[in-house]
C-alpha cells in the first residue's frame, strides 16, 4: 500500500503502469477475488450511479425529504437546451449530473457516494459528461474510477474526507480533485500530470468550510458539488496543458488537513456557523425542526 | 506522510452504494448498526443509541437514528426498509430509546454513537465512529460483561466465549495457516471466558468462517465487514 501521492506516482513511472492498474491488483489481493470480479463490483457502482444521475433528471426531476431543494438540475437541463449557456454546453452537462445526483441524495434516493454521499454528485458529473463528449467506453470508466479510487485513499488516510473533521473542501474538494487525477489519466497525461491536476484541484477549494443548513445535506451542498464538476475539470486541462502546481500535491494534501483541523467545529458539519447560521439559515432550520433546536 | 491506513479497498472510497444523505450520519450509521447486530447474532429486543459531539447535533436531518435502527436490524446500506426502520422496529416490539449526549464523544471524534443491544440472553455495546465516505472504526466492544477498548476499521473477527489461552493460540494458528493476515490482536481473557477482536488485513472467505465456526463450537464468531 502506498503512503503519498509521490511513491504513487514514482512506482507508476517506475514500472509503466497505470494508477487504475495499481488499484486493481490492491483490490484482487485484498479481496481474494479475480480481476473480473474486482471489475464487475466498480460496473456495479458506475449502473447505481447512472440511475441516480437520471432520476434527478426524469420529468420534474425530485425534491428533497423537507422540500427546500431539489428539481434545479432539470432548471439546467431546459435552459442548455433552449440557450447558449455562458460556460458552454459541456460544462453545463457535468454541473446538470452533479446536481441531479445529489438531489436524489437529498431525496433518500440510492446513490453511490464517491467518497461522500454529501459529494456524491462531484464525480458522476465529470464522469458521465465525458462519455458523451469524448466517448468514454465502459472500460475507460472503470478504470477512472479505479484511478480515482487510488488517489483518494491517500487523501483518506492522509487528510480526510469527512467534513466533520475536514470541512467541504476534504469532500467536494477530494471528489474534485481525484477525478481531475483519474481524468488525466484516461485522456493520456503522465502520472506527474495527474498530481499536478489534484494539487491544483485541491488547492483551488482550500479552505471551503461544511456549513449545512439545518444540519442537512442540502444547502449549500447540492450546488457545491457543481463548483466540484467544473473545477475537476478545470483542474484536469490544465494539468493536460502542462501547467504545474508549483506546491507539491503531497503537500497540499497536508495543507487541506492541516486548514480542516484549524477550522472551528462550527464550521465542520455541526450545521451551527456559516450559511447554517445566517438569519435564513436559521429559519429554515426553526421551520423544519421547531425553535427548540436553533443553536444547538 | 500517511499518519493512518483506515481506508484499504478502492470501495472505501468509491462507495458504498447506498441510500442518502450522508455517508457519515446515514451510511457509516448503518454500519455500526451492522457491526453491534453482526455481534449480538440475532435480532434484538431492545436498541439504545447515545450520540454525541456531530451526531448529537444532525442525527435527525441526516437519518442516522433509522440508519443505525436498520443496521440493528441487519439491513445493509442502500436498503430502502431503513426509510421505515423506527415504524418497523416497533411492530416487532423492539424497543428503541435515543439519548444525545453533551460533552466530548466517547469515541474521540466528533462522528460517534454508543450502541447498546438486548438479545435473549446477551447484551452488547459498540463504541462506533463513522470517519467520512461510509467509513467505519470500532472504539470498544462489550459482550455479557467483558470489554475491549480499541481503534480499529474493518475487517474485524470478533470472537468470544468459553476458551483458554491455549485454545485461542491454536485457533490463531489455524487462521494463519489459512492466509490470514492479523494486522492487531486485542483480547480480554479470564479463567471462563475470553473477549478477542483480530483486525484484519484481508478478508474472510466464507468458507474459512463455516470451517472454524464448526471447528470451535464452544465460541462465537461474529465476522464485522
Amino acid at each position: 500500500m502506498f503512503n503519498s501521492m509521490q511513491e504513487i506516482i514514482d512506482y507508476a513511472v517506475e514500472h509503466d503502469i497505470t494508477f487504475s492498474e495499481i488499484m486493481i491488483q490492491e483490490e484482487m489481493s485484498l479481496k481474494g477475488i479475480s480481476r473480473d470480479e474486482v471489475r464487475a463490483l466498480m460496473k456495479q457502482n458506475i449502473d447505481v450511479m447512472r440511475d441516480a444521475l437520471e432520476k434527478g433528471l426524469s420529468g420534474e426531476g425530485v425534491k428533497s425529504v423537507t422540500g427546500y431543494t431539489g428539481q434545479d438540475a432539470v432548471k439546467l437541463a431546459r435552459y442548455s437546451e433552449t440557450s447558449h449557456p455562458l460556460s458552454g454546453h459541456e460544462m453545463v452537462e457535468a454541473l446538470k449530473g452533479a446536481i441531479s445526483t445529489n438531489e436524489v441524495n437529498a431525496a433518500m434516493g440510492i446513490i453511490c457516494a464517491t467518497p461522500t454521499a454529501g459529494s456524491s454528485g462531484t464525480i458522476p458529473g465529470i464522469l458521465f459528461k465525458l462519455e458523451k463528449s469524448h466517448g468514454l467506453s465502459m472500460n475507460q470508466m472503470i478504470d477512472f474510477l479505479f484511478a480515482a479510487a487510488l488517489c483518494g485513499k491517500v487523501i483518506a488516510n492522509n487528510a480526510s474526507v469527512a467534513g466533520a473533521i475536514g470541512g467541504c473542501q476534504a469532500e467536494v474538494g477530494s471528489a474534485s480533485a481525484i477525478a481531475a487525477a483519474a481524468a488525466v489519466e484516461i485522456f493520456g497525461g503522465s502520472p506527474q500530470a495527474s498530481g499536478h491536476a489534484m494539487a491544483l484541484a485541491i488547492s483551488n477549494l482550500l479552505g471551503l468550510v461544511c456549513d449545512p443548513v439545518a444540519g442537512l445535506v442540502e444547502i449549500p451542498c447540492i450546488m457545491r458539488n457543481a463548483i466540484g464538476s467544473g473545477n475537476g475539470l478545470i483542474s484536469a486541462d490544465l494539468a493536460l496543458a502542462g501547467v504545474e502546481s508549483r506546491i507539491p500535491v503531497d503537500e497540499v494534501i497536508e495543507a487541506m488537513d492541516k486548514v480542516g483541523r484549524n477550522l472551528p467545529a462550527s464550521l465542520r458539519e455541526t450545521g451551527i456557523a456559516g450559511l447554517a447560521g445566517t438569519p435564513t439559515g436559521e429559519e429554515i432550520k426553526r421551520k423544519i425542526f421547531g425553535p427548540s433546536t436553533v443553536g444547538s | 506522510m500517511a499518519r493512518k491506513q483506515d481506508y484499504q479497498s478502492a470501495f472505501d472510497v468509491i462507495g458504498p452504494i447506498m441510500m442518502g444523505p450522508s455517508s457519515s450520519h446515514t451510511a457509516g450509521a448503518v454500519k455500526i448498526g451492522n457491526a453491534a447486530r453482526t455481534i449480538l447474532q440475532t435480532n434484538p429486543q431492545s436498541i439504545t443509541i447515545h450520540y454525541y459531539e456531530s451526531f448529537a447535533s444532525t442525527h435527525k436531518g441526516h437519518g442516522t437514528d433509522l440508519a443505525i435502527v436498520g443496521g440493528a436490524m441487519g439491513y445493509n446500506t442502500f436498503d430502502e426498509r431503513i426509510k421505515h426502520s423506527i415504524d418497523i422496529a416497533e411492530e416487532q416490539q423492539i424497543d428503541v430509546e435515543i439519548i444525545e449526549e453533551t460533552g466530548t464523544s466517547l469515541g474521540e471524534h466528533p462522528n460517534c454513537a454508543l450502541v447498546k443491544l438486548d438479545g435473549s440472553d446477551r447484551h452488547v455495546e459498540i463504541n462506533g465512529i463513522s470517519i467520512g465516505g461510509g467509513t467505519i472504526k470500532i472504539k470498544s466492544i462489550h459482550i455479557n460483561g467483558l470489554c475491549i477498548l480499541m481503534n480499529h476499521g474493518l475487517p474485524i473477527l470478533v470472537i468470544d466465549g468459553k476458551a483458554n489461552i491455549a485454545v485461542i493460540n491454536h485457533l490463531i494458528n489455524d487462521l494463519i495457516e489459512h492466509d490470514i493476515d492479523i494486522n492487531e490482536e486485542i483480547k480480554t481473557i479470564n479463567k471462563d471466558k475470553c473477549l478477542l477482536a483480530l483486525h484484519l488485513n484481508k478478508q474472510l472467505s466464507e468458507a474459512i468462517l463455516t470451517e472454524i465456526n464448526e471447528k470451535y463450537n464452544d465460541l462465537n464468531f461474529s465476522y464485522i465487514n
